[in-house]
């Protein structure tokens, strides 16, 4: 009982970064309609950041993931401005997105790779002064105890923005019809860009805690947990902020279980199941149901 | 003899190598072709390599026989995954099928017979360069031809717009299934191939690296043309070759690549030099300028309403969207030999309305019956209804604008009329007066023209209903007429026309009887001057407060 409590626990901090990871990575697709694969080398080079601002710059992991989550955002701008811009208003945007997104991965890996000289990189324990603290029979970090709060608070604010404000609702204009969006006087090209360097900031964050807990920061960081990512989105249903955040703890959990009571590479296999479970039986996943109407 | 490459020197390996993944961006191709956005394949070619290596190696069969059994196999698991996903479109069939392939690749990793990382070695490297080429050349013409075929024709027609495709009697769902296998069956050979040419197999090869490699391959050389998978191959191995002293950037310039061709060239290398082809052809015809006058279709005498039978009825439909009842308790009756408008205020139903007649939506109650076939089971299946003799045009035109207006009306004939399609569609062009526009390129062709071409489209299946909808709007006075008189000749051959139209003054003379929607119900149908003197109807259309 202690150990499946245990499981849990970790399971729900494993899960709350890859709730951020697939969050952001949702809120682009949910709102543009494209697949920003490229997302998955933001993701690597947020923690490529992390690592600079720490390792060599000897600043505390708090401190830095405000920059890091801004350097990440802007990434993410650059990406949307050289690879996505161009092709949203063609016919079939999907596909060609995709595609420049894609390579747009290939390039921002391969520099990552050149960048650490095609090594494995590791943040010092001492960038975060995590504490260990103990809950009944429950052990568990302050470091944990940061990332699933963090991933608790960005997920409620994202929602809340998206929600509630002017611009969540320029968001959703866009979302809905780009063209009527423009329009009605909203700028389409400030609101996306607004939208990828979100989504950037948050992929920044999660790869700071992932690189941490983790502690192995590679070229491949980002690529290795694209498909967890994906999963945690698709059962979450796709472009729901808090639907992305069970997701992501559902998978965490899930996969921790598998590991613990099976091994560790059955974990991968009980992921991707379950995702091809969701897909092929409930594609819209456990929240969002959209209703697309074929128009003639 | 059997080591045609090995002339190359150090370059053999390449040139294999490049040749199997040449064939395996063809199973790219032919889903990507279609507007299908599904990437499953290095997942299939997982399942081709280790199907054929595990034959090979337990049971010693021949490479053709294991060859077989690989093929075999993935081309099953792609059909069945089509199955599986047949409800996912656009980038989630792409998240799917890339989640299929990770699922693959990962399940190799787990599975005790499949050797897991370590992989499986010692495989016969039974596949020399004469197999090698032999496969890829078949696959090739294989794939070439079927493009040229009228399936090839479906495909393009698939892939621009579906729904207009099921109307021309193609089934979708049945094209994507078949798609999937035959990108199955393709990935499957290269895997099949892969091992038997490199003598192992290990999980790692089939990584999501190899789907983005295999992508820029298929985009750099063009995503719509068969042989843009063997210009992409050339490209993608043929650049570190050419850029010896910069070997640690080649993965960097291929990514580089990919986001300049789909930005500048959405085409690939194929398409930008079909286009500079094109471009030079039309210039050419420009300055011939031919424009032949287009011959005064004859205009008929109304003849006496003598309407035939009943070749479309539907009874008490109900259509809702959400809380909307679109229609509410319609009833409908198309008799041949007879013009049958349909008029309202926008928003009344009338489109609604020609969707549940050709089977775009499944009502929520009703009945029906074309001809002898009862309708219901046919709701939501658009290409069945078609082949049972219901042909229609769309509100906003729906051709292919990048193909001639020939191959659009060609796209039309129904299989097996005894006639070629080909002969068919000119004939069509000729009495419509049409048969100077037979090679130009839809797109390039002004609008009240088209809406005549697609006339002539729904006309090329001999459909004994026909269903028009705002078949002149855009259109000027003259262009009305014409088509109204076209509308009169299509009526005389005996085919129940069904008309939605804005212009009711002209509706009022040339349809011969007129029902009118106004919310999803039906306020009046009959002759069309009763009805249109009706309270109900000017009221519908005016409202009770005027004093008109």
């Amino acid at each position: 009982m202690d150990f499946l409590l245990q499981q849990t626990v970790n399971g729900i901090v494993l899960g709350s970064a890859y709730a951020l990871y697939a969050a952001g990575f949702g809120l682009v697709m949910a709102n543009l309609r494209i697949f920003h694969v490229a997302h998955a080398a933001i993701f690597t080079w947020g923690a490529v950041f992390a690592w600079i601002l720490t390792d060599q710059f000897g600043w505390s992991l708090l401190a830095a993931l405000p920059v890091v989550a801004v350097l990440a955002g802007l990434l993410d701008v650059l990406a949307y401005l050289l690879l996505i811009r161009h092709i949203l208003g063609r016919r079939d945007h999907e596909m060609a997105a995709f595609i420049s997104s894609m390579g747009g991965l290939i390039v921002l890996v391969e520099l990552a790779d050149h960048f650490l000289g095609g090594s494995v990189v590791r943040i010092g324990a001492d960038a975060f002064d995590s504490v260990p603290v103990a809950i009944g029979p429950i052990r568990v970090s302050t470091l944990h105890v940061a990332m699933v709060g963090l991933a608790f608070v960005i997920v409620a604010v994202t929602t809340w923005v998206l929600a509630r404000t002017q611009w969540g609702r320029e968001i959703r204009a866009v979302a809905f019809d780009r063209e009527t969006a423009s329009i009605l006087g909203v700028d389409v090209d400030r609101v996306s860009a607004g939208v990828f360097f979100v989504s950037g900031a948050m992929a920044g964050v999660a790869a700071s805690f992932v690189a941490m807990a983790f502690n192995i920061i590679d070229a491949d960081l980002g690529s290795s947990y694209l498909v967890i990512a994906l999963a945690a989105m698709v059962v979450g249903g796709f472009g729901s902020i808090p639907g992305m955040l069970v997701g992501g703890l559902l998978i965490g959990v899930v996969s921790t279980y598998a590991t613990g009571y099976v091994s560790s590479s059955a974990s991968e296999l009980v992921v991707f199941v379950l995702l091809l479970i969701f897909l092929a039986l409930r594609p819209e996943g456990l929240f969002r149901v959209r209703a697309e109407l074929t128009r003639v | 003899m059997t080591e045609l490459f090995s002339n190359f020197g150090a370059y053999d390996f390449v040139i294999r190598d490049g040749m199997v993944l040449a064939l395996m961006a063809l199973s790219i191709y032919v889903v990507l072709s279609a507007g299908i956005f599904a990437l499953p394949q290095v997942g299939l070619m997982a399942i081709g390599a280790y199907v054929s290596a595990i034959v090979s190696l337990e049971t010693g069969a021949p490479f053709f026989v294991s060859f077989v059994a690989g093929v075999l196999a993935s081309g099953v698991v792609a059909v069945a995954l089509a199955t599986v996903l047949r409800r996912l479109n656009g980038i989630y069939l792409a998240i799917a099928s890339i989640a299929f392939a990770e699922t693959v690749r990962v399940a190799v990793l787990n599975i005790p017979i499949t050797g897991g990382a370590q992989g499986l070695v010692g495989i016969p490297r039974s596949a020399n360069d004469v197999v090698i080429c032999v496969l890829v050349a078949a696959a090739f013409l294989g794939l070439w031809l079927l493009k040229r075929s009228r399936f090839g024709l479906a495909i393009r027609a698939m892939r621009q717009d579906p729904v207009m495709a099921s109307h021309q009697g193609i089934d979708v769902v049945r094209y994507r299934t078949m798609l999937f296998g035959l990108s199955g069956v393709l990935a499957g050979a290269s895997g099949a191939l892969y091992v038997h040419m490199s003598g192992f197999a290990e999980p790692s090869q089939f990584s999501f690296d190899l789907l983005t490699q295999l992508l820029a391959i298929v985009v750099i050389g063009g995503s719509t043309f068969v042989a843009g998978s063997l210009v992409g191959a050339v490209v993608v191995f043929g650049l570190p070759i050419a850029l010896t002293g910069l070997a640690e950037y080649e993965v960097m310039v291929n990514g580089a690549l990919i986001v300049l061709i789909v930005a500048f060239a959405p085409g690939g290398i194929l398409g930008l030099l079909e286009s500079v082809r094109t471009r030079r052809r039309a210039t050419v015809s420009a300055a011939t300028g031919e424009h032949p006058q287009v011959p005064k279709p004859v205009t008929l005498p109304r003849p006496d309403a003598s309407p035939g039978q009943v070749n479309l009825e539907v009874s008490e439909i109900v259509m809702a969207f959400g809380g909307v009842r679109a229609l509410d308790q319609v009833s409908v009756q198309a008799r041949s030999g007879e013009v049958l408008g349909v008029i309202g205020p926008n928003g009344s139903g009338k489109t609604t309305l020609l969707n549940v007649l050709s089977g775009v939506y499944r009502p929520a109650s009703g009945a029906g019956r074309l001809l002898a076939r009862d309708l219901p089971p046919l709701w939501g299946r658009p290409h069945r209804i078609a082949r049972e003799g219901l042909a229609r045009t769309f509100q906003h035109i729906r051709l292919m604008d990048t193909e001639t207006v020939l191959t659009n009306v060609r796209l039309g004939v129904p299989v097996g009329t005894g006639e070629s399609a080909q002969d068919r569609a000119r004939r069509l062009l000729e009495e419509h007066g049409l048969a100077w526009a037979g090679h130009v390129q839809v797109g390039n062709l002004p609008y009240g023209v088209r809406r005549r071409v697609e006339i002539v489209r729904a006309l090329a299946r001999g459909p004994r209903v026909l269903l028009l909808d705002e078949p002149t709007a855009g259109m000027n006075p003259t262009e009305r007429e014409e088509v109204f008189d076209t509308i009169a000749t299509i009526r005389d051959r005996g085919v129940a026309v069904i008309v939605v139209e804005h212009d009711v003054a002209m509706m009022r003379s040339f349809c011969d009887r007129l029902i009118v929607l106004d919310f999803g119900k039906m306020i009046a149908d009959g002759d069309p001057d009763t009805v249109l003197d009706s309270k109900e109807v000017v009221r519908a259309y005016i409202g009770s407060g005027s004093l008109a």
